[in-house]
C-alpha cells in the first residue's frame, strides 16, 4: 500500500477525449483510496499525435508510467493495482 | 495625451422580467484618426419597443457625429425619424453623443439622459452646459439640448449613464428619491480615491452592480453605465502555438521574457517550450476548470497560462457575447478574457507549427483553426473594445 501521483493531460486533444472526465477520478474510487492518491495535471505529455489502440488520447501517467487511450473504468483499475495492498 | 490610451467600456443590465435591454450603447474608433464617437440611448419604456427606439437613435447619432453634421439638426432628424409609440401617441428617446479626440478634446450631446459626469483627482468637475431648443412641429413638449466641451487630462474620466442608475433603489428607505445625481457621485468619487486605477470596465461593472443592490437585486429599469478612462496603454502579449521552426523556440521565450506588460500563454505545447527555456517548473491548477474549458497552469514570469484552442475559442465566444466578465471570475477563458478586456495594447505571437493531435477525425469539428480563432478574437477587441492589436505569426 503506497501513495501513487496520477497526472491527467489537459492538453487540447487529451481533455475532450476524455481528459475532463478523469479528472474526476477520485470520486469514482472506492472512498478509502482517496488519501492515497495525488491527483495533478499536466499541459501536455507530448504524445497525442499518436494513433495505435494503445497510444492515442488521452493520456495518464501514473507514478510516472504513461497510459494512452485510458478511459475511467481502466485509470481505477491503474490506480487500485498501483496502490496494491489491503486497504482500508 | 501622446502616448495615452482612451480606454472605453460599458456595463449593462435589463429590467427584471424583460429579455432585451432598452439602452443601447454603440461605440466605435475611426480607424485614420483614431477619434472615438459612442453613444448611449434609453428607449422609451422597456424591452423590444424601447430596444429599437434606442437603436435607431444610437445608430443614426453615430453617423451623425462621425460626419460632422450639424448637432441641432441632427437631434431633430433623429426626433422625426423615431416610430411613434401606438399607446402612448409620442415617439421618444434619450442620448448622450460623446465625440472623444485623441488629443483629448471631448464635445458631448446631450438629450434628457442624465448629465456626463467628469472626473479628476477623485473628484467630479463641473462640465458647462449650453442649452439648444429644438423648434421640432411634432414635439409633445419643450425639446431642450445640451452641449458641453472638455479637454482631458491623463487619469482623467468621463462617465455617464442611463436613468436607470440615478433612479436605482427609488421608493425605497435608503433612496426614497433614488440614488440621484448626488449619491451616484459621491460613489464615483469613493471609488476612485479607494482604487485610482480602476479600468473603464470595472468601474462601470461596479456602478451597475451598486445601482442593482439600490434596486434589491431586480432592476426596475435599464441600467446602463460608459466610462472612458485615459490612461497610460496596459499592455498584453499573447503567444500561442509552438513556433514553425524550431530554432524559434528560444526566440519565442526571448520575447515573453522581455516583454513590459502582462504575459499570456495558450496552449500546451507553448507553455513547456516556454518552461523549458526558462528552466521552470510548470503546474496545472486543477481548480478553476469546467467540462468546456481546460485548467489553467502557473509557470512563474506569465500572468496566465492556459490550454489552446478550446480556451481561445470560449474566450472568443465570450468576447463576442460581450458578456461582462469580472476579474474574479475563475475559469481560465473568462479569465483571459478579463485580461484582454483589461489591457489596451494586445500583441499576439502565433505559432504556425501543425498540430498534428489536431488532425484526428475524433475530434470534434468545432476545434477552431488557430489562426482563425485569433482573428476572431482581434476583430471583437477592435470593434467591440476598440483596443489595439496586432499580430505576428512564427
Amino acid at each position: 500500500m503506497r501513495t501513487v501521483t496520477v497526472t491527467v493531460c489537459t492538453g487540447t486533444a487529451c481533455y475532450i477525449l476524455g481528459g475532463s472526465e478523469l479528472l474526476t477520478v477520485k470520486e469514482k474510487l472506492p472512498k478509502r483510496y482517496s488519501k492515497y492518491i495525488i491527483l495533478q495535471g499536466s499541459s501536455c505529455m507530448n504524445r497525442c499525435g499518436e494513433r495505435s489502440e494503445k497510444n492515442r488520447p488521452p493520456y495518464v501517467s501514473v507514478d510516472g508510467e504513461i497510459y494512452g487511450g485510458v478511459d475511467m473504468e481502466r485509470l481505477v483499475e491503474l490506480i487500485m493495482e498501483a496502490v496494491g495492498g489491503d486497504v482500508c | 495625451m501622446n502616448d495615452s490610451f482612451i480606454e472605453m467600456d460599458a456595463c449593462q443590465m435589463t429590467k427584471d422580467g424583460m429579455r432585451i435591454c432598452g439602452d443601447v450603447f454603440l461605440m466605435e474608433r475611426h480607424a485614420a484618426s483614431g477619434r472615438i464617437v459612442a453613444t448611449l440611448s434609453d428607449g422609451m419604456g422597456s424591452g423590444v419597443k424601447a430596444n429599437v427606439l434606442a437603436t435607431l437613435t444610437a445608430g443614426m447619432g453615430q453617423r451623425f457625429v462621425l460626419s460632422d453634421a450639424d448637432v441641432k439638426k441632427s437631434a431633430e432628424v433623429i426626433l422625426n425619424t423615431l416610430p411613434v409609440c401606438r399607446e402612448r401617441k409620442i415617439s421618444y428617446a434619450t442620448f448622450t453623443l460623446a465625440d472623444i479626440r485623441t488629443d483629448g478634446t471631448v464635445n458631448l450631446i446631450e438629450y434628457d439622459n442624465p448629465p456626463t459626469l467628469w472626473i479628476r483627482d477623485g473628484a467630479v468637475r463641473k462640465i458647462e452646459r449650453t442649452k439648444e431648443h429644438l423648434n421640432r412641429k411634432d414635439a409633445f413638449r419643450p425639446e431642450v439640448l445640451r452641449s458641453a466641451a472638455c479637454t482631458l487630462l491623463p487619469e482623467d474620466r468621463l462617465v455617464f449613464c442611463s436613468d436607470g442608475v440615478v433612479q436605482s433603489g427609488m421608493g425605497t428607505a435608503a433612496h426614497p428619491l433614488g440614488w440621484r445625481m448626488e449619491g451616484f457621485e459621491r460613489f464615483l468619487e469613493e471609488l476612485v480615491r479607494g482604487n485610482p486605477e480602476i479600468s473603464a470596465g470595472d468601474m462601470a461593472l461596479r456602478v451597475v452592480r451598486r445601482a442593482m443592490a439600490n434596486d434589491g437585486y431586480r432592476a426596475r429599469d435599464d441600467i446602463s453605465c460608459v466610462v472612458a478612462y485615459v490612461r497610460r496603454p496596459r499592455k498584453l502579449l499573447l503567444a500561442t502555438g509552438p513556433p514553425f521552426e524550431r530554432d524559434w523556440d528560444t526566440q519565442l521565450a526571448g520575447r515573453l521574457a522581455g516583454f513590459k506588460g502582462r504575459k499570456v500563454i495558450c496552449g500546451g505545447t507553448t507553455a513547456s517550450i516556454v518552461a523549458r527555456e526558462w528552466n521552470r517548473p510548470l503546474h496545472v491548477n486543477l481548480k478553476n476548470r469546467t467540462d468546456e474549458v481546460p485548467p489553467s497552469a502557473n509557470l512563474e514570469g506569465v500572468d496566465l497560462v492556459t490550454e489552446g484552442m478550446l480556451t481561445l475559442g470560449k474566450t472568443a465566444e465570450i468576447l463576442e457575447s460581450h458578456k461582462t466578465v469580472s476579474p474574479e471570475e475563475t475559469n481560465a477563458a473568462e479569465h483571459l478574457a478579463a485580461l484582454l478586456r483589461e489591457s489596451d495594447e494586445v500583441s499576439f505571437l502565433v505559432g504556425t507549427r501543425i498540430n498534428e493531435a489536431h488532425h484526428n477525425p475524433t475530434l470534434p469539428i468545432e476545434l477552431g483553426i488557430r489562426r482563425t480563432l485569433i482573428e476572431r478574437i482581434r476583430r471583437s477587441l477592435e470593434t467591440l473594445y476598440l483596443k489595439k492589436t496586432d499580430v505576428m505569426y512564427v
